[in-house]
């Protein structure tokens, strides 16, 4: 009798457990026609082979370099970390997490993010964390980023915070209960449409132009991981136009890499010699490249790599990585087709008749 | 699919008790509140300040279609798409002031009013270019602890003033 009832018991509780779990799956934000930034952080556990360069940051990370020009025209893996206002600590979280997985030979690090010394919104908090595997470095950057109104409880339980979609749910949210469309390619998310980059504003005159001490503990947290793992760390400006980055911020970032020995490369004065054009190149008016501009991009920065981090090989040849990036080209190579098909279809309903 | 139709069934039972203490929708999105804040007079003895420019007059958080129907066209205009999220930031330039707004729903809101010449003033007179002492002398002692910065906030606006060597460089009207 008492067999059966610590049986019944226990059967109930994996049954209730295995109900909660599946309500998560199914309330969870899916990202895939809608915000696919969302599902960025969760793609690179896909990932079945290792990269000698791997990007961190927020969407000048994402949306500006293409690693499969990296990797069709220098033979470099590269994978980039990126989601939408990635803040600081959570690159560096996303940084040694990734050293859990692999050692690369370099980390490239986008600068823009040093301009935000607290949390911001809990909306871009989401899209950085949710995609985190539970692990130590997911509790932390949760903890590091958690605007007031907001408890790590929600996100160790996700389930608390997305409730309340039952009104909300749509037919994608069943079809992709177990599985996600692969909406990046090795972390890039492409866009190949074209607005050009037109009255940009200047920036407006700041009170204060030195960047937060707490940016500047986590820069010096990253050179230390980088150093122990015996991986290098390159900091980058994308070339992004908008939001405005300030002199004073780049002679902060110049005196920083000097004084810790690193490299430091600001984008937006090789734009021209990387043949960069405004007109052609962004989608969204200089605040990002579209796939031409990132490709460019790419290009530029895989030949400074070839030159500045000998330590990055040319894996063409070689195996895993021919098969792997082989795939990965041909998908790529056929997002590109749609995208540019979708974007003509567009550009032809737009003209008129 | 059956493993499908399992969870629809459980998740249906379940949803009802968790889904009991749910409003409306919390999903993250580009945030803002969903209707403007009332520009007017909010408590305290102070109106919330505003901007006129030939005769006509501009707050933060008034409707950016009824701006441009008092303003006229800009001299230049740019939109930035916020990263991931739907809706525009957009800015308006016209001689002497800048107007940035915000989305929420299907309209535009003023977020912020930067004046950037001595061609315009605040009400109270301050222009870039004026000394530290014009902007204490309209405003009184400022409530901002960060140097180089003076501001004041009446109603649901803040008014900031930046300095450089005691000498307004920018002015700007923005949520308080």
């Amino acid at each position: 009798m008492k067999k059966k009832l610590i049986f019944t018991g226990i059967l109930w509780c994996v049954i209730l457990a295995a109900a909660l779990w599946l309500l998560n799956a199914l309330f969870m934000p899916k990202y895939m026609s809608e915000i696919p930034e969302g599902a960025l952080i969760a793609e690179y556990y896909n990932e079945t082979a290792g990269h000698d360069v791997v990007f961190i940051g927020d969407c000048e990370v994402y949306e500006n370099f293409s690693p499969d020009v990296l990797w069709r025209e220098y033979g470099i893996t590269s994978y980039i970390r990126g989601s939408a206002q990635q803040l600081i600590w959570q690159s560096y979280y996303l940084m040694e997490e990734t050293l859990k997985y692999e050692t690369p030979k370099v980390m490239v690090f986008n600068v823009l993010s040093m301009q935000y010394g607290e949390p911001q919104s809990e909306a871009y908090n989401r899209l950085n964390l949710d995609g985190m595997r539970l692990s130590p470095q997911k509790l932390a950057a949760v903890n590091a980023s958690m605007t007031e109104e907001e408890s790590l409880l929600s996100y160790l339980f996700p389930l608390l915070r997305y409730h309340s979609r039952w009104n909300e749910l749509t037919g994608e949210d069943v079809e992709y209960l177990f599985h996600r469309d692969q909406v990046s390619d090795s972390g890039y998310l492409m866009n190949v449409e074209v607005r050009p980059a037109e009255n940009v504003p200047e920036g407006k005159p700041l009170a204060d132009y030195q960047f937060a001490d707490i940016c500047y503990e986590y820069l010096d947290k990253m050179a230390e991981l980088c150093e122990s793992h015996g991986v290098e760390l390159v900091l980058v400006k994308a070339p992004s136009l908008y939001p405005y980055w300030y002199d004073e911020w780049e002679a902060q970032m110049e005196d920083y890499a000097a004084a810790r020995g690193l490299q430091y490369v600001n984008c937006l004065e090789i734009v021209d010699e990387a043949g960069l054009d405004f007109r052609t190149d962004t989608y969204d008016h200089g605040l990002h490249l579209n796939l031409y501009g990132a490709e460019k991009l790419a290009r530029w920065f895989g030949a400074w790599l070839t030159q500045h981090c000998p330590q990055v090989e040319d894996r063409r040849g070689q195996e895993p990585y021919e098969t792997i990036w082989a795939e990965k080209s041909e998908t790529y190579a056929q997002r590109k087709t749609a995208l540019e098909a979708a974007w003509a279809a567009e550009q032809k309903e737009d003209t008129p008749q | 699919m059956n493993k499908k139709l399992l969870a629809l069934a459980l998740a249906a039972g379940l949803t009802l008790s968790l889904t009991a203490c749910s409003g409306g929708s919390d999903t993250p999105a580009g945030g803002g509140s969903a209707a403007p804040l009332d520009s007017a007079q909010t408590g305290g003895e102070r109106t919330a300040y505003t901007f006129s420019v030939n005769g006509n007059t501009v707050a933060v958080n008034d409707n950016m279609a009824d701006v441009l129907a008092v303003l006229g066209e800009e001299q230049s205009y740019f939109e930035a798409e916020s990263c991931a999220f739907e809706g525009l930031d957009k800015t308006y330039t016209y001689p002497g002031f800048v107007i940035t707004t915000r989305p929420e729903g299907e309209e535009d809101y003023v977020n912020s009013i930067r004046l950037t010449d001595d061609t315009v003033s605040t009400g109270e007179g301050v222009y870039i270019g004026s000394a530290e002492a014009d902007v204490t002398a309209a405003y009184g002692e400022s409530e901002s602890g960060t140097e180089g910065m003076l501001s004041y906030t009446a109603g649901d606006v803040t008014l900031s003033f930046i300095l450089e060597d005691g000498v307004v460089t920018s002015i700007e009207y923005l949520p308080a």
